[in-house]
């Protein structure tokens, strides 16, 4: 089974993507849940990203595969937000146990 | 001041620590009771926390929860510990249980100490295990036979010495003196056990000594400790009688011993006056023998402790801050200390809330040594080595075995990888396997089945992993000898590219070169007159060609998804397209707040702008460090404490240190995710 990566993206790659990259790291880390996250400018996505994640005024408008699941997230730096996310990485993570 | 029953107390500090719904079961076990006083006590709790905005929810299959936000938990944690005087904590009672031992003549059973204490007899066993250490350090032995019970062997000086150890650690110099005033309320918990005894001997050695010491200067402390030295000696030479031994004192000591001799009511054996004459003595050397150590040592443990509790962080791991505390105030009275206040004053701005902290859980613990605010910000500066010192990690490689084809094997992987982040390596093995494997390269071995006799250290264990079970390991881990060395520094191989590397400080040295905090002035008004103020202001230090662009840019991402930062003066502005030249980093300070939309998409005040600007083609080199900006904001409270409030100098080490974390990673050969923000 290949190693999941989250790509987070934003519009100007610096500050969005980062400061939300961070708290998710953090909570992934809590959770014992060995996945990757980079950042990366919403326009410069790699094709076979499977997760996503960023503000929601950048991810509703971009054009996404099917095979792509996209999170949208309103408070980049509560952890809260990124609950939906976290789920499904863990559903993900169980089925290749 | 709310009032709080000993019960409530408990069941709120254990809920306190958790985040999550907890099964009334498990909490009954925790706290050593049964489910049905957790659940009578359930709705009045409701009731006890509804006032500090706080609500008690039961969710039905996952247990009981408090809830509510940080700022009402921390005020509850401290009304809780305001009133915490009366609970007894565990190492309360390891005193008592000392204590009684010292009492006892002869053996006595473990069971009849339970019983006394009103607790279950392995608490006894474990809190003998504490007990043993202090006995030890003061050449005391605990001689346990089964059946009998236990007994302390020694020389009577040191269980005298222990016993005014222990005293000092329950009694502090003002509860003492109002005790002498008449207030018999104030005698420790300790000393109810044989109450009429203690006031009346403490009364009596006082009343002999305070005359003597009305020519000399002694301090309180000193003061007190005579009083129980002799107070101890009135309570114990019947049964307890000293033993001389052959030594000379200086004839000063002689005389004071004459001296309070005559005063006493009772006579003085020759070993007795002993007694005296070396408490006398170690008060002339002023010492700071070990009997002062185990006082400071359990109340540098209870700060602490005390500090975890108010700051909402658990210090309780470090070891290296308990013993660096310990240390600081052994030496203090030997330390002529100069008082660089300048020293304190930038402690205090630069973690306050650690300061406050750390203030108030030692006027609560050390309420009767006056410790200078430079001791407190010393302390502070303990504690805040300790948030900021990364996790050490020591690579453990442990093997796990079980028998083939049962489901423990994943079972206990799974718990060990979430108790214990520090196991690098975990690999599994069935029973019959491990005869081709080299149990050399594994640290320790865990096992959920018997195994023969093998060389490494091996642990049978339940793969459920129980709250014992993770103790028990830690112990096996601590005890390893590789928990002694420093973590290996990693092999620095691989070409280094230096054209990147030269590059990448290039660009950090521009950054900070081009640093800068402004004030914009009180008479720009709206958001839209201040970011063109600072994008004129950028125009002038080339980093733009055209203040409209940059300030419309900032002012659409800020209508587009808010920038201040939640719970902070702050909101970080930033801009990268065409028409930008260089990248930047840049603070503004307001003369008046303004009104802004926040992360949050909530209206927040906002008094210090940050402006981050990279051009749209830009290296590789300078987004990083601009990244690492943007991390390093949002890295911890405390620096997003300097963030808001950090002059140019605070800032620019921030910086300094953000970059440089940066740099080092770019010296390291090793694969490693792209993580801009650190």
């Amino acid at each position: 089974m290949d190693a999941i990566t989250i790509i987070f993206v934003c519009d100007s790659g610096l500050v969005s993507s980062v400061m939300g990259a961070k708290v998710l790291r953090n909570r992934l880390q809590k959770e014992q849940l060995h996945v990757t996250v980079e950042t990366c400018r919403a326009k410069e996505t790699p094709t076979e990203t499977r997760f996503l994640v960023g503000p929601r005024q950048i991810v509703s408008d971009l054009p996404i595969d099917s095979t792509c699941k996209v999170f949208a997230v309103d408070h980049l730096l509560a952890a809260a937000s990124y609950d939906d996310l976290i789920k499904t990485i863990r559903n993900e993570l169980m089925q290749c146990d | 001041m709310t009032d709080f029953t000993a019960r409530e107390r408990e069941i709120l500090f254990y809920l306190l620590t958790k985040s999550e719904p907890v099964q009334i079961q498990e909490i009954a076990e925790a706290l050593e009771t049964s489910e049905r006083t957790i659940q009578r006590e359930r709705e009045r709790l409701g009731q006890t926390v509804a006032p500090f905005q706080l609500e008690m929810s039961y969710i039905r299959g996952r247990g009981l929860q408090l809830s509510g936000d940080e700022g009402h938990k921390r005020e509850l944690r401290e009304a809780l510990l305001l009133s915490h005087r009366q609970l007894p904590s565990a190492e309360d009672r390891q005193v008592e249980l000392a204590y009684r031992l010292l009492q006892e003549e002869g053996m006595i059973k473990l069971q009849a100490l339970a019983h006394a204490m009103y607790i279950a007899p392995s608490t006894i066993s474990q809190d003998l295990e504490q007990v043993d250490e202090w006995f030890c350090q003061y050449a005391l032995e605990l001689k346990r036979k089964k059946g009998l019970g236990a007994e302390v062997i020694g020389e009577e000086i040191d269980k005298r010495r222990l016993l005014v150890s222990l005293i000092f650690t329950q009694w502090d110099v003002l509860s003492f003196y109002r005790f002498l005033q008449g207030h018999v309320d104030q005698l420790p918990h300790l000393l109810q056990i044989h109450q009429r005894e203690w006031i009346e001997a403490i009364n009596q050695s006082y009343a002999v000594i305070v005359p003597l010491t009305k020519q000399q200067d002694i301090s309180d402390r000193l003061l007190m400790r005579a009083a129980l030295s002799l107070a101890v000696q009135a309570i114990r030479m019947d049964r307890f009688p000293m033993v001389y031994e052959l030594k000379a004192y200086p004839l000063e000591i002689l005389h004071h011993v004459d001296t309070l001799q005559q005063r006493l009511p009772y006579p003085l054996s020759i070993a007795e006056r002993q007694w005296i004459s070396e408490e006398l003595r170690n008060f002339q050397q002023d010492q700071l023998e070990t009997g002062e150590e185990l006082v400071i040592r359990l109340r540098v443990k209870r700060l602490i402790e005390q500090v975890s509790l108010l700051y909402g962080e658990a210090f309780m791991e470090d070891r290296a801050l308990e013993h660096g505390l310990v240390s600081h105030i052994m030496s203090y009275t030997k330390q002529n200390i100069v008082n660089p206040s300048y020293v304190i004053k930038q402690i205090e701005r630069e973690y306050p809330r650690l300061f406050d902290a750390v203030k108030q859980a030692a006027e609560f613990v050390f309420n009767d040594q006056t410790f200078a605010d430079y001791d407190l910000a010393f302390w502070v500066m303990h504690f805040g080595a300790v948030l900021s010192k990364p996790l050490p990690k020591i690579p453990y490689r442990v093997l796990v075995v079980c028998s083939a084809g049962l489901g423990s094997s994943k079972l206990l992987m799974n718990r060990l990888r979430q108790e214990f982040t520090e196991l690098e390596q975990v690999e599994s093995s069935s029973l019959f396997g491990i005869g081709r494997l080299q149990l050399k390269d594994y640290d320790f071995v865990l096992s959920t089945v018997p195994l023969p006799d093998i060389s490494q250290p091996h642990l049978l264990v339940n793969p459920l992993l129980p709250k014992e079970e993770v103790e028990r390991i830690r112990k096996l881990l601590v005890s390893l000898p590789k928990s002694f060395q420093a973590a290996p520094r990693q092999e620095s191989s691989g070409w280094l590219d230096l054209s990147r590397l030269e590059e990448l400080v290039k660009t950090a040295r521009q950054l900070s070169d081009a640093f800068s905090i402004e004030t914009i002035s009180a008479q720009t008004e709206g958001l839209e007159e201040i970011l063109l103020e600072i994008s004129n202001g950028l125009v002038d230090k080339n980093v733009t060609s055209s203040a409209v662009q940059l300030s419309t840019q900032l002012l659409r991402r800020h209508e587009m998804s808010g920038l201040g930062i939640p719970g902070t003066r702050l909101a970080l502005f930033h801009g990268r397209d065409d028409s930008i030249h260089r990248g930047g980093f840049f603070i503004y300070e307001l003369e008046q707040p303004i009104e802004l939309l926040g992360m949050d998409q909530a209206i927040q005040p906002v008094e210090r702008m940050l402006v981050l600007a990279a051009p749209e083609e830009a290296t590789d080199q300078l987004l990083q460090l601009l990244s690492s900006i943007s991390g390093a904001i949002i890295e911890n409270d405390l620096q997003t404490h300097q963030f808001e409030y950090g002059d140019i100098h605070q800032l620019r080490q921030i910086l300094n240190r953000t970059f440089r974390k940066v740099i080092e990673r770019e010296l390291q050969p090793v694969e490693q995710p792209l993580d801009f923000s650190l």
